[in-house]
């Protein structure tokens, strides 16, 4: 697979995860009252891993970080899903 | 490899939103927001299975849909925060209301101008005239300064945290009095610019009365169990009168045959002095509890005890007495009290003897404590009996006891700011131990 050439956007996409990480730091009082809270922070760590990875794979063994990001996002995904199966409880 | 990573992927976002979709009660806006970010993660992941299968139109989709994602995270952070906290202030606000109707305690908050905010259903029932506005002295119906000053400081935020339960006598116009209790804290809500306070007051007239009413008669009980001691101790005394009057009886005979009989004065010297120090010492015993309390050497009360205590326990029982080899021994404390007191523990302890033995009664001195000490050798007493030994009105004695003696006990030790303690063993017998504070105050001469 080719090397694709370099998107701002995926700069952005970075700015804005690392913002909500700050974010979920600043407010991680509130925020660890979330039910299965460490799951969504989880989440949000493998959204960085991912988007950083996508920077990256521009630079450097463009395959291994291609590959960790789309695990990365995969990771995400199932980050989501462990949450909502745990706490349904309190949703449902 | 990144195909099945992505469809992967595609899988738990589609399988998520099912659970989320399933969990009814969550707020609509929550599920539309965690829609959003799985809808966008399964629509990324979709673009992306797609382009490794050479559509490559989808790696543009992919990137859009990528540049959402930290956006609609943001979102459902923001609405899954907000969705539980509000959730969380509902069931607090449950919580309080069941407070303020189920709980007995008049709670009421207060304005910055001491004026009711609001109130349990216990205070309303306290105080008939609460309405919401109303000003709390208005409310209450009498003078409480002590609180008007702390509520004061409370309102000017000088004070922080709840202070401890608090009692104050109020004096109404017409020259009663009524009890109240109280504690008070704080209280500041974002509604209001002004921090206000919460109330707990309690009118506790009632069971103040009560309680006066239930001290007197346990008193009046006590008053007459001790005559009835010094009665018994009476009988005992007219055996030894009647001895002394034998010895003077047989000393005037003897002045009458002899006149100038030294010895015959001298026996009559010494019988009047031994009966004249009986009578002053059953006096003694005999008096009044209303004494203040005084630097008091137990080393004489004892020794003054000793004659009437062998009165009250009779012929069959034997009185040990084991003092220390000091001058005194200086507690403050009420002699009558404590006399009572040890009486009360020796006759106890005669009674736990029916067929009769000695009673050891003890004093010691214990780094900054004197101990009193009354040991029987008798029955002893179960563990069920000691865990209610000093509740008033109960009795091992039947008809025979009042229940009220080692209650008097405990109160006179506690009078003194001291400990009692008990050990027993069944039929080996019970100590009882009585540790009073010394006192460095010089004895009065």
């Amino acid at each position: 697979m080719g090397r694709p050439p370099f998107d701002e956007r995926e700069l952005t996409v970075l700015c804005s995860a690392l913002l909500l990480a700050v974010a979920s730091v600043y407010f991680r009082r509130e925020l660890r009252r979330v039910p299965e809270w460490p799951f969504l922070l989880g989440g949000i760590a493998f959204l960085i891993l991912g988007s950083t990875s996508t920077i990256v794979e521009h630079f450097a063994s463009y395959d291994l970080f291609n590959t960790i990001e789309h695990a990365s996002y995969l990771a995400q995904s199932l980050m989501l899903l462990v949450w909502a199966l745990r706490a349904r409880r309190v949703l449902a | 490899m990144i195909a099945l990573l992505e469809v992967l992927g595609l899988m738990a976002s589609v399988a998520a939103l099912a659970v989320v979709w399933r969990a009814r009660r969550s707020s609509r806006v929550l599920r539309l927001t965690v829609t959003a970010l799985l809808g966008i993660l399964a629509l990324g992941h979709l673009a992306n299975v797609l382009e490794a299968y050479g559509f490559t139109w989808a790696d543009t989709t992919a990137d859009q849909f990528s540049a959402l994602v930290p956006v609609m995270w943001g979102l459902f952070l923001l609405e899954t925060g907000r969705s539980y906290l509000s959730e969380r202030l509902r069931a607090s606000d449950e919580q309080v209301r069941f407070f303020l109707e189920a709980v007995p305690a008049a709670v009421a908050w207060l304005d910055a101008d001491s004026a009711l905010l609001g109130y349990s259903d216990a205070w309303r029932s306290s105080f008939p005239k609460s309405e919401p506005g109303a000003k709390l002295e208005q409310v209450v119906g009498a003078p409480l300064p002590e609180l008007g000053a702390a509520l004061a400081r409370c309102l000017r935020g000088e004070a922080q945290g709840m202070r401890p339960l608090q009692d104050e006598t109020a004096e109404l116009s017409d020259g009663q009095r009524r009890y109240f209790r109280w504690a008070l804290r704080p209280w500041a809500h974002p509604d209001r610019p002004q921090p206000g306070a919460i109330l707990i007051l309690e009118d506790v007239t009632a069971q103040r009365e009560a309680e006066a009413r239930r001290g007197a008669a346990a008193e009046e009980l006590a008053r007459m169990q001790r005559l009835a001691h010094v009665g018994q101790m009476a009988a005992g005394a007219a055996h030894d009168f009647n001895n002394f009057l034998q010895v003077i009886h047989s000393a005037l005979w003897e002045l009458e045959g002899n006149p100038s009989s030294t010895e015959a004065r001298a026996n009559i010297e010494t019988a009047l002095d031994a009966a004249r120090d009986l009578t002053r010492s059953m006096l003694r015993f005999g008096g009044g509890s209303s004494v203040q309390p005084a630097p008091l050497d137990l080393l004489s009360l004892l020794r003054e005890m000793q004659g009437p205590l062998s009165y009250a326990l009779g012929r069959n029982h034997r009185l040990e007495v084991s003092l220390p080899r000091v001058d005194s021994v200086t507690i403050e404390g009420r002699a009558p009290r404590l006399q009572q007191a040890l009486l009360n523990l020796a006759v106890n302890a005669r009674d736990a003897m029916p067929s009769g033995g000695p009673i050891q009664l003890g004093l010691a001195v214990e780094g900054e404590e004197a101990v009193l000490s009354v040991r029987d050798f008798g029955t002893g007493m179960t563990e069920d009996v000691r865990s209610q030994l000093f509740t008033p009105f109960f009795t091992t004695k039947g008809q025979l006891g009042s229940g009220l003696g080692l209650n008097v006990v405990q109160t006179v030790v506690e009078e003194h700011r001291g400990r009692i303690s008990v050990e027993s063993a069944l039929d080996l017998g019970t100590t009882f131990r009585l540790r009073l504070p010394l006192s460095a105050a010089p004895l009065a001469s």
